[in-house]
């Protein structure tokens, strides 16, 4: 049985496991320098990811054997971890404070990015509650909690301040709703609120303003705010149709800030080319596919609503990364899933896919989820990215 | 598929990116991933006129941490504390620093401390290598030679008038680096060597300069004067063979923390300074009224004491007088009153048509900077007691370097010749890039008033040692000078000993002149001040040139024959040389700072006079 469930998705774990070695060698290549600059050792990143690595396949195997049905007893549990890490990121001593922002708790020598591990948690808890209450979801009153939750959610991170994984959740809490059959005219109640506070957002925080011109024009301020996508264009233009090869990026000669991890895609387009980067776009487009065929054969719409916001995360995040590094969206940080240096994001990610393998054990020849349903879901996650 | 179509969006950005404006990023980005690392050239040598290298360079090193790769800081600091000098507090607080990526230790650290600093085999420790400026003899003709600064720009002397020529064509390399501009290893794109500065080779002879030094520095001993300068010149080319200005200092060791006092010790006196040259200034009154035949070699003067001219009375430094005595005797008295006639004989206008031909007052165009032209009271204002005076040296201010040239004109047959430093230029490989021949800048008395006034001086020489031979067997020629200080327009009890001397007096190839500036030993006058110390450097010369004595002018025969065999020195230790050579009755002058022995002249077997200078070089 357990023999069964990895063999029938050979492929998936072969493209997560590709990736993820991919990941190695570039982030390997792109941090070497820096770190043997920084830590003395050029292996230093690599050593963080592997750790990662490890810590991810054993969360993967006791996610891919623990029955998914399960997490809607400790579906509060779950949540209720989610926030307390998230609150213990203001506590100090716990709390790490980098660039201004407090993302990261450290306990006994172990760091965690907690709004990493609320992304998933915020998915198990609303698909819970969405399986048991879906009747309800066509109410406006019934929507609400998730909406809450995940409102909720995003304004702790928001505090950090962490401002793409805000965004980041608020398209999952998107993608959750509309799985769940929100009506058009709850999601414009909600709707008009939200897109008339993005302006007072970046208002108040003038800075965030800059960012946002800095991505529209960023030769205008090249040692400031246009510097980071600057430098990543550089590596991507450098790249060409071929690539430099492997090993041969000159922008991780500390031009690059965060290369070995948000910006890591540029390094790919630097040293492998537009053939590189495409290859691995289409890595990730193979990837939801197979992601979203799970949550289409779930038995049931615990499994389906899981799988799909499983399917969302991996999807939007690896959406806004690339969008972000190429210089079609304002810069922020958001790391690339299985590829960037990163232990939480990494291992986080792997235990999903146990979750996905999980829910795939048990699927249906008949699928619960509506194909009409899925559609409109593909559309509405279009929307909000855009 | 719709999501598969938002992908087909960003592969798209990736080909706008990455195709279509992906040259002209790279273009953009080149400017940051190299660095033309300038290859610095090596700066040109200066040589004396037989080659000998006076100023070389060397390499230094720039020690810095990299804080971030350092493994143990507290063995980083140590080694470098206690190697370097500096205080351990001071350098952990930079190797402990892990802001910077790299924080500079000590600049120009010596090649034998990186060394030890390597053998630790510490991380994070990184060394950049520098040229630096290295004087052969250290304090050797200082204020000819001059300094750079810690960039290698000629600051002083002649690294400074010939930093053209000395400085080279910087090459560069094109060199990938990081955001630091630290260099990446092993990627150097393009490589333009540099072209390394000319060589200058001076008239200096080091030999001479030497013998000068020694001869300046027993002065300097002697009498303690304010300052003391000397030049040897060649007479017949306008070649400076030597120049001395003490006090001075160790080139390798400028004091650089009294800039004034640095200032002051790094003016080079025989061309930018001015003194009352006094009675060394009579011979070329002589030279002008014998020219212009106002005066012949049996005229005949009488001296009160005292000369009165427009109502002042000039006195002689004699004030009981000199009595009757020929224009020799004059000289060889060195009676003002002679030379007060000689000058009103000539007059004003033919005065000082000749200090035109002699050069006061104007400037050489000499290869030095800052040359001086002297003090000439202008001719419209000067009364008939001033050209009185003028023509014992007083009431004019020249360079020594003007007087020495000067007196060369008068004794090298008559011509005036442009005194200068530098030889030739040639480059690393030897080539000659421009030669410096003698140039004769015009005729300023005849060949026989030439003949006339070596004869003259060399009579003055016989007069000063009476019936013993100056250098036993050696013809030289002279004249003292000694004069008074003004001092805001009284006269003060300071005085400006000096003597010009000529060797050998009847065809002179060495002219040495030398001017102390208030001796305070109590002797003032030039015949104790400066004389016996011309008299060093010409015995120096003599020994080096190995010049036969004339055994015909000796009275004294003893001496003069070669009786010593010179014996093999070479391997020995300084002290046992030194010791061999005083049993034997021989001087010795040591070149170089070694303790062995690895050159002698005159070579081994070589018949030598008594108290003959032995050079060893080390």
């Amino acid at each position: 049985m357990s023999k069964n469930r990895y063999i029938k998705n050979i492929g998936l774990l072969l493209l997560v496991g590709g990736l993820i070695a991919f990941g190695i060698v570039m982030i390997y290549s792109a941090s070497c320098y820096s770190a043997d600059i920084n830590y003395g050792d050029s292996f230093y990143f690599v050593k963080k990811q592997i750790f990662g690595v490890v810590l991810g396949i054993v969360l993967f195997i006791f996610t891919s054997l623990f029955d998914y049905h399960k997490y809607n007893k400790f579906r509060w549990w779950i949540l209720g971890l989610a926030i307390v890490l998230l609150v213990l990121v203001f506590v100090p001593h716990l709390g790490v404070e980098t660039n201004g922002a407090k993302r990261w708790i450290t306990i006994g020598g172990f760091s965690l990015q907690s709004s990493e591990v609320a992304k998933f948690a915020y998915v198990i808890w609303a698909s819970c509650y969405m399986a048991k209450n879906y009747e309800k979801m066509k109410t406006f009153m019934g929507m609400l909690p998730v909406v809450c939750v995940g409102g909720g959610i995003c304004l702790l991170v928001l505090l950090e301040p962490n401002l793409s994984v805000t965004l980041c959740i608020g398209c999952v809490m998107l993608c959750m709703l509309i799985a769940g059959g929100i009506r058009w005219r709850d999601f414009a109640k909600l709707a008009i609120p939200a897109i008339l506070l993005v302006p007072i957002l970046i208002i108040m925080e003038p800075y965030r303003l800059q960012r946002l011109m800095a991505f529209i024009d960023p030769w205008a301020s090249p040692q400031d705010e246009g510097f980071q996508l600057i430098q990543s264009l550089y590596g991507l233009g450098a790249g060409g149709m071929f690539g430099l090869g492997l090993g041969n990026s000159r922008q991780k000669y500390l031009f690059l800030p965060f290369i070995e991890s948000d910006f890591i895609f540029s390094v790919i387009g630097e040293e492998l080319g537009f053939v590189g980067a495409s290859l691995v776009l289409i890595a990730y487009v193979v990837l939801v596919v197979l992601g979203i065929r799970i949550a289409m054969k779930a038995k049931d719409r615990l499994g389906s609503y899981m799988a799909y916001g499983i399917v969302g995360v991996l999807a939007i995040q690896t959406l806004i990364n690339v969008a972000v590094v190429t210089g079609s969206i304002p810069p922020t940080g958001i790391p690339l899933p299985f590829i960037s240096a990163g232990g939480t994001s990494l291992s986080v990610f792997m235990a999903a896919i146990g979750i996905l393998v999980n829910i795939s054990k048990c699927e249906e020849k008949t699928s619960v989820a509506k194909n009409e349903k899925s559609n409109i879901f593909h559309k509405k996650l279009k929307f909000s990215i855009k | 598929m719709l999501i598969a179509f938002i992908f087909i969006l960003l592969i798209t950005r990736l080909v706008i990116v990455q195709l279509v404006q992906g040259i002209s990023l790279q273009a953009k980005a080149l400017d940051q991933w190299t660095r033309d690392l300038p290859i610095k050239a090596t700066r040109g040598l200066i040589c004396d006129t037989n080659g000998n290298v006076l100023a070389t360079n060397y390499s230094t090193y720039d020690v810095y941490v990299r804080a971030n790769q350092v493994t143990d800081a507290s063995a980083v600091s140590l080694t470098l504390s206690s190697i370097l000098g500096i205080d351990f507090e001071t350098v952990y607080k930079k190797v402990t620093d892990k802001s910077k990526s790299e924080s500079l230790i000590k600049m120009q650290v010596q090649p034998e401390l990186v060394e030890k600093i390597k053998e630790t085999n510490l991380a994070g420790i990184v060394m950049s290598e520098n040229s630096s400026r290295y004087y052969t003899y250290g304090d050797f003709a200082t204020q000819v030679i001059g300094f750079t600064t810690i960039d290698n720009i000629g600051q002083a002397g002649i690294e400074a008038y010939a930093n053209k020529y000395l400085t080279g064509v910087d090459g560069y390399a094109l060199q990938e680096s990081d955001v630091h501009g630290v260099q990446i290893d092993n990627t150097i794109q393009s490589y333009i060597p540099s072209i390394p500065g000319l060589n200058v080779n001076l008239t200096l002879d080091a030999n001479v300069q030497r013998f000068t030094e020694n001869a300046i520095n027993q002065l300097v001993q002697d009498h303690k004067p304010k300052t003391a300068t000397a030049i040897v010149m060649q007479p017949n080319t306008g070649e400076i063979l030597a120049m001395c200005t003490k006090p001075s200092y160790d080139l390798n060791n400028i004091p650089r923390d009294n800039v004034s006092l640095l200032m002051e010790m790094t003016k080079n006196l025989s061309v930018v300074d001015v003194y009352e040259p006094g009675s060394t200034f009579k011979v070329l009154t002589t030279a002008a009224a014998l020219e212009e035949k106002v005066t012949n070699v049996d005229d005949t003067f009488y001296d009160p004491g005292y000369r009165i001219i427009d109502g002042e009375k000039i006195k002689c430094w004699k004030l009981t007088g000199h009595g009757h005595q020929t224009l020799v005797e004059g000289l060889n008295n060195s009676c003002n009153s002679v030379f007060v006639d000689l000058a009103l004989r000539l007059g004003k206008d033919k005065m000082y048509e000749y200090f035109a031909k002699y050069g006061f007052g104007q400037i050489y165009d000499v290869d030095f900077l800052g040359e001086s032209a002297g003090i000439l009271m202008d001719i419209d204002t000067a009364k008939n007691c001033d050209v009185a005076r003028m023509g014992f040296g007083q009431a004019i201010a020249v360079t020594p370097l003007q007087q020495i040239n000067a007196i060369c004109s008068v004794v090298n047959g008559g011509n005036l010749m442009q005194p200068h430093f530098i030889k030739s230029i040639t480059d690393s490989n030897g080539n000659i890039v421009q030669q410096f021949s003698p140039q004769i800048l015009r005729r300023v008395v005849s060949e026989d008033t030439s003949a006339t006034i070596r004869s003259m001086m060399e009579s003055v020489i016989k007069q000063y040692t009476g019936i013993y031979s100056f250098i036993p067997g050696y013809r030289i020629g002279g004249k003292t000078g000694t004069s008074q200080k003004y001092e805001n327009g009284a006269i003060v009890q300071k005085f400006v000993s000096s003597f010009v001397g000529t060797y050998p007096a009847d065809n002179p190839e060495y002219v040495v002149l030398i001017v102390v500036d208030e001796p305070s030993s109590g002797n003032y006058y030039g015949s104790v001040v400066a004389t016996p110390y011309a008299k060093l450097i010409f015995q120096d010369i003599i020994s080096y040139e190995q010049d036969e004595p004339n055994e015909n002018l000796s009275s004294d025969l003893i001496l003069v024959k070669p009786t010593i065999k010179m014996p093999n020195l070479f391997g020995m230790s300084i002290t046992d040389a030194f010791s061999l050579l005083a049993s034997l009755d021989l001087q010795f002058q040591v070149m170089g700072e070694g303790d062995f022995v690895i050159g002698q002249t005159p070579a081994e077997g070589t018949m030598v006079y008594k108290r003959a200078m032995i050079i060893l070089s080390t």
